[in-house]
């Protein structure tokens, strides 16, 4: 057994949680490498330590109460409680850009359609407008979630990811605003929208910690098949 | 019969299986208030989706409560840091959780400090490292059933708990060689 092995090995052999065999061999390879003795001593002093130091009480909590605010909420259909905006300054910068978005297509429109076909006042809630900006939307995004989907922990090393903290919080409020817009005229789109606000979100909060960690995005990627969603979208 | 609707059956399963949400809930945010709002969402979201549960796959419902009641964890916890940095309650909640066991002040000081610091170091974690920090650690469920629960391989879970135990090791290192006091 290489060092490396044993190391990776130690934290599950000192919760019991390793077969005979590797149990056996990491401590044939521990009794044998001086090293990896006093690696797994001082493990072990630490861990003992942490199981000294026991958990946190649970704290009583009225049941009762739990299960009337659960009674109360079981009869109607309703958004997940955990909303957005946490400030009123985003609220405004997501109304600033709404203004900025609608307006974009409007003006879009009208340069690359300018036979009139449409006016500027039915492009604003066209359901194909929208069908359109969801598709534009979901390009823009494509490098980004691509990038993160593609990640390897084994072969890229955690390496880092040039996107900007800034294009990642103007695709957050566009991504709300095109939510709230298109699940008045097409509410199969939302759940995607929805993941793509929980990835966006993710890798916002690694930006401003300086938590780099593209493999919780990629699970949250991977775990709600987002790319594959995407790429269903755009062929509709 | 909850799967057919009944809120009394619904009821029941709900005092079966509210002590283990809450607890895991708890562990995971380290706020009481927080947990209950995500006790609450685990039941909601189960009662709206018990048609999606088989009953004919001998699947365990207290394992498919777990998942909704780990997702609803960490959409809690994603989302809260979005809004603020968290004011850390957790010393005030582990200062009273833990009472003196051994009658040694001096003893129990020191391990309240290794609880704190503990709590820190955890608290620093990505979302699902550390629910499967909490999975093992506080709920004492092996890597087989840690991998099931999060949906993801049992060689991921391994590579998150070395990286915990590496991240605690270290910081508990500094920690230990700040202090005059020798705690084993």
């Amino acid at each position: 057994m290489k060092c490396s092995k044993a190391r990776e090995l130690t934290v599950l052999y000192l919760y019991n949680d390793l077969t005979e065999a590797e149990r056996a061999s990491l401590e044939e390879h521990v009794g044998a490498c001086p090293d990896c003795g006093r690696e797994m001593a001082e493990s072990r002093r630490i861990f003992t330590l942490m199981r000294a130091a026991g958990r946190a009480t649970v704290p009583q909590v009225s049941w009762e109460k739990n299960w009337a605010t659960i009674d109360a909420r079981l009869d109607r259909k309703e958004r997940r409680p955990f909303g957005f905006f946490p400030s009123r300054g985003w609220a405004i910068a997501a109304a600033s850009l709404l203004i900025v978005f609608v307006i974009g297509i409007g003006i879009g429109r009208l340069l690359f359609f300018p036979s009139g076909r449409e006016t500027l006042s039915q492009v604003g809630a066209a359901p194909g407008s929208l069908q359109a900006s969801l598709r534009d939307h979901l390009e823009a995004l494509k490098p980004v979630v691509v990038e993160y989907s593609n990640y390897n922990i084994d072969r890229n090393g955690g390496g880092r990811f040039e996107i900007d903290r800034d294009l990642i919080r103007a695709l957050i409020v566009q991504n709300q605003l095109l939510k709230q817009i298109i699940a008045e005229h097409d509410p199969t789109a939302v759940p995607l929208l929805e993941d793509l606000d929980l990835v966006l979100k993710e890798i916002a909060v690694q930006k401003s910690s300086g938590q780099h960690d593209p493999a919780t995005v990629k699970e949250i990627i991977d775990g709600r098949d987002v790319v594959l969603k995407m790429e269903l979208f755009k062929k509709i | 019969m909850a799967q057919a609707g009944d809120r009394e059956a619904f009821h029941r399963l709900f005092e079966a299986h509210r002590e283990k949400i809450f607890g895991l809930a708890f562990n995971y945010l380290k706020n009481a208030e927080d947990a209950e709002d995500v006790l609450q969402e685990t039941f909601v979201r189960a009662y709206h989706h018990l048609d999606r549960f088989n009953l004919d796959e001998s699947a365990s419902l207290s394992g498919w409560l777990s998942r909704i009641g780990i997702n609803c964890c960490m959409d809690s916890f994603r989302k809260n840091r979005m809004k603020t940095q968290r004011v850390d309650d957790i010393e005030i909640m582990e200062r009273t959780a833990n009472p003196d066991r051994n009658n040694d002040p001096e003893r129990s000081r020191e391990l309240q400090e290794v609880r704190e610091k503990l709590a820190a170091i955890v608290d620093g974690f990505p979302p699902r490292q550390r629910m499967a920090f909490v999975l093992r650690h506080h709920q004492d469920l092996n890597v087989r059933e840690i991998a099931a629960n999060l949906g993801c391989s049992q060689g991921t879970v391994k590579k998150m708990l070395f990286r915990s135990f590496e991240t605690i090791k270290k910081h508990m290192r500094k920690f230990l060689g700040e202090k005059s006091y020798e705690m084993l």
